[in-house]
C-alpha cells in the first residue's frame, strides 16, 4: 500500500508536469496558426483585388485558369507564397457565384458568400484538432453591391505542429527534467525528519548485542596485549567504555 | 550506466525531433490551382520542384476526394515526370496537370501525397 501511494504519486506528479508542457506546446501551436491565418487572409484579400481588376478587363470570361495565368503573368504565384516559408497555401480556387448560386461548387460560403465555419469542407478534422485552415474572400466588379466570385485558399496546419514541435521539442525535454529536479528538491524540503529519542533506545536489540559482544571481543584483546607488555599496563584501560555499567 | 541511458535518451530524441524537421524533397512549388473547367468539372494545376540532393526516379502525385461521409469517391495517381525523362533534377521544376470525373459539389475533402523514389545519384 505504501508503494502504491508513492507510486501514484509520482504518475500524478508526471502527469501535472506534461499537463503543463502540453499546454505550452499548445500556446506556441496556437500563436503560430494565428500568424498564417492572418498571412492566408491578407493573400487572399490580394488575390481578390487581382480578380476584381482581371474580370472588369474581361467581362464574360468564367475561367478561373485564365485569370491564373494572368495573376501568374502580374506577379507571380510562387512569389505571392513565398511569403509564407513554413507551410505556403496548397490550394487556391476562384468560384464564381453563379456556380455557386446553381450549386455547381461547394465553396463552404454561405448566402452572403462569405466563409461558414460550420461548413464541413472548411474543416479536416485529424489527429483531434483541426487541421485545416481556409480563407476565403469575396471579390467584387465595380457598380455590383454583390460579390462576382470568391477566392478560396486553404493551408495545412501540419506543418505548423511539425515545426513547433522539433524547433522547440529540446527546450520541452530540458523543461521536463527541471522541473522534475524541482519537484525532487521540493519533496527533500518538506521531507519529514525522523527525530532521534534518545530515552527510548535508537538501535535494535540484535544491534546492541553485536556491539556488545564486539565490545568485550575488543577489551580481551587489548587485556591480553597489556599483560604481555607489562611496562605500558596501567594507562590504556581509559579509552574502553563499559557500557554494561549504565544498565 | 544511468549517464549513458540518459545520453542515448537525449540523442534518439534529436534524432527524432531532427527527423520530425526534415523538409519534403520533393514538393509542390506554390499552391495547386484548383478552377472549374467548361464541362462544369475541377481542373488541377500546379507545380513539383525537386529540393534534394539526388536525383529522384517515379514521381508519383496521389490525389484523394471524399464526399461528405467521409467515403473515397475518387482516387487520382498520375505519373510526374521531368524534361529528360522519368526522373527529375535537383531544383527542376514539373508542371501537372488533372481533371476530376466526380461532380464539384459531391466533393467535402481532398488530399495528395507525393511518393518517390531517390536513386541517391549526386549531380
Amino acid at each position: 500500500m505504501y508503494f502504491l501511494k508513492r507510486f501514484l504519486l509520482i504518475v500524478l506528479l508526471q502527469v501535472v508536469i506534461f499537463s503543463f508542457i502540453f499546454t505550452l506546446f499548445i500556446f506556441n501551436f496556437n500563436q503560430r496558426r494565428e500568424v498564417n491565418k492572418t498571412q492566408s487572409k491578407a493573400l487572399a484579400t490580394v488575390i481578390a483585388e487581382q480578380a476584381t481588376k482581371y474580370f472588369e478587363i474581361s467581362k464574360n470570361n468564367f475561367s478561373s485558369k485564365e485569370f491564373f495565368s494572368y495573376l501568374d503573368k502580374q506577379i507571380g504565384v510562387d512569389k505571392l507564397t513565398n511569403a509564407f516559408n513554413l507551410n505556403p497555401p496548397e490550394l487556391l480556387t476562384i468560384y464564381f457565384r453563379s456556380d455557386i448560386e446553381k450549386g455547381y461548387v461547394n465553396a463552404g460560403t454561405d448566402d452572403n458568400l462569405k466563409k461558414d465555419d460550420n461548413s464541413s469542407l472548411n474543416k479536416s478534422t485529424k489527429y483531434f484538432f483541426n487541421n485545416k485552415y481556409v480563407a476565403i474572400k469575396p471579390f467584387f466588379l465595380k457598380n455590383s453591391d454583390s460579390p462576382f466570385g470568391v477566392v478560396r485558399i486553404e493551408t495545412s496546419n501540419i506543418p505548423i505542429l511539425v515545426d513547433v514541435l522539433s524547433s522547440n521539442g529540446i527546450f520541452y525535454l530540458f523543461l521536463f527534467l527541471i522541473l522534475n529536479n524541482q519537484a525532487f528538491l521540493f519533496y527533500l524540503w518538506i521531507r519529514k525528519k525522523k527525530d532521534v529519542v534518545l530515552d527510548k533506545g535508537y538501535l535494535k536489540e540484535s544491534s546492541l548485542g553485536s556491539i556488545k559482544i564486539m565490545h568485550k571481543l575488543l577489551g580481551d584483546v587489548i587485556e591480553d596485549h597489556n599483560s604481555q607488555d607489562s611496562s605500558e599496563s596501567k594507562a590504556p584501560k581509559n579509552n574502553i567504555l563499559n557500557i554494561d555499567k549504565k544498565k | 550506466m544511468k549517464k549513458f541511458k540518459f545520453f542515448f535518451i537525449l540523442i534518439l530524441f534529436l534524432v527524432s525531433c531532427n527527423s520530425l524537421n526534415k523538409s519534403l524533397n520533393v514538393q509542390l512549388l506554390g499552391p495547386m490551382l484548383e478552377s472549374v473547367n467548361e464541362e462544369g468539372k475541377l481542373q488541377y494545376s500546379g507545380k513539383i520542384v525537386n529540393k534534394s540532393e539526388a536525383v529522384v526516379r517515379n514521381v508519383l502525385f496521389r490525389f484523394i476526394v471524399e464526399n461528405d461521409q467521409g467515403s473515397i469517391i475518387e482516387a487520382v495517381t498520375i505519373a510526374v515526370d521531368g524534361v529528360n525523362g522519368e526522373y527529375i533534377l535537383q531544383n527542376e521544376v514539373v508542371d501537372f496537370e488533372f481533371t476530376l470525373r466526380s461532380r464539384p459539389n459531391k466533393i467535402f475533402s481532398k488530399e495528395f501525397s507525393i511518393d518517390y523514389k531517390s536513386s541517391g545519384e549526386d549531380l
